[in-house]
């Protein structure tokens, strides 16, 4: 059975191509577009791995994560940050909430399947 | 050196026409911005549609090929997984470009949200320069003060996040 992907960004055309590149790597990927959103679904299904942006409406990526690693079920789960934020502080920042991984954009669609399967197989 | 009278009022009239006129002009930039933005995504959304449906037409073609594949020679079978692989480079490197959008939209409303800011302290500059254009000479010390506080909170809530300069892909970084 496929791995599932949860995906959290605002913008539609970056989440048409992380959709785009990993159904094409085998993935079933699970729209969210922000935060809160991202949380919700969360919640309702479980999933192998979060990627998510950091810039977001209603709750932002390090929030999300924070949230998300109070959750029992995904204490363990791989979180992946995909953002423009590059800065070193930004990073400890999403180490220090519980990110496994942090992905500037733009993402290179062979890189990214490279990381995914790393953290997910 | 002592300002004259008529010399503050003059000051005053000056610096609530420049700001005035300066807002009036932000505004128009304002809006430039927000068609801009617009136009982007228009652009963007109708781009995917594209690529979505090139992908597709592509995987149907690839179908139909291989489906011809038995009779066909070695060279042509060869021609054709070229062509494919060739696409799927092209379809990847697509990906990486869509993705721009993304970044200059957040760029747009950085820029946008700067612009609101100067906005805000120039309608400040121009009820002050009211009251200096009123002979209240110490009003200019207010404005210096006002101007330097608004420009520092204005930095401070305006972190750039996008500072791209590496443009086939961003850094990787696994904790």
């Amino acid at each position: 059975m496929a791995k599932t992907i949860l995906a959290v960004d605002d913008s539609g055309s970056l989440r048409q191509m992380l959709v785009f590149t990993l159904k094409a790597a085998g993935y079933q990927v699970t729209e969210a577009v922000d935060g809160r959103d991202g949380l919700d679904k969360a919640k309702l299904k479980h999933f192998d791995l979060v990627l998510t942006d950091q810039n977001m409406p209603n709750m932002d990526g390090l929030t999300l994560i924070r949230s998300l690693r109070a959750l029992p079920g995904y204490t363990r789960v791989p979180i992946l940050m995909l953002t423009t934020e590059s800065s070193d502080e930004m990073k400890n920042k999403g180490r220090t909430a519980g990110a496994t991984g942090w992905l500037v954009k733009p993402f290179d669609p062979n890189r990214l399947t490279e990381v995914v399967r790393k953290v997910i197989g | 050196m002592t300002i004259q009278d008529t010399e503050v009022r003059e000051l005053g009239r000056l610096l609530t026409d420049v700001s005035a006129e300066g807002m009036s002009h932000l505004e128009e930039v304002q809006a430039d911005l927000a068609q801009t933005r617009l136009l982007l995504a228009e652009a963007i959304e109708r781009l995917s549609a594209g690529f979505n449906a090139l992908h597709s037409a592509v995987a149907a073609q690839s179908d139909a090929a291989l489906a011809l594949q038995p009779g066909a020679g070695a060279a042509d079978c060869a021609h054709l997984q070229a062509a494919g692989a060739d696409i799927e480079q092209q379809l990847r490197t697509m990906v990486t470009a869509l993705q721009f959008e993304d970044m200059t939209s957040q760029l747009i409303a950085h820029a946008a949200r700067r612009i609101s800011g100067l906005r805000s302290i120039l309608a400040d500059m121009v009820d002050g320069a009211r009251e200096l254009a009123a002979g209240d000479l110490a009003q200019m010390e207010r404005l210096r003060a006002t101007l330097a506080t608004q420009s520092r909170e204005l930095d401070g809530q305006l972190v750039r996040s996008v500072d791209q300069h590496r443009m086939e892909s961003g850094d990787i970084t696994l904790f």
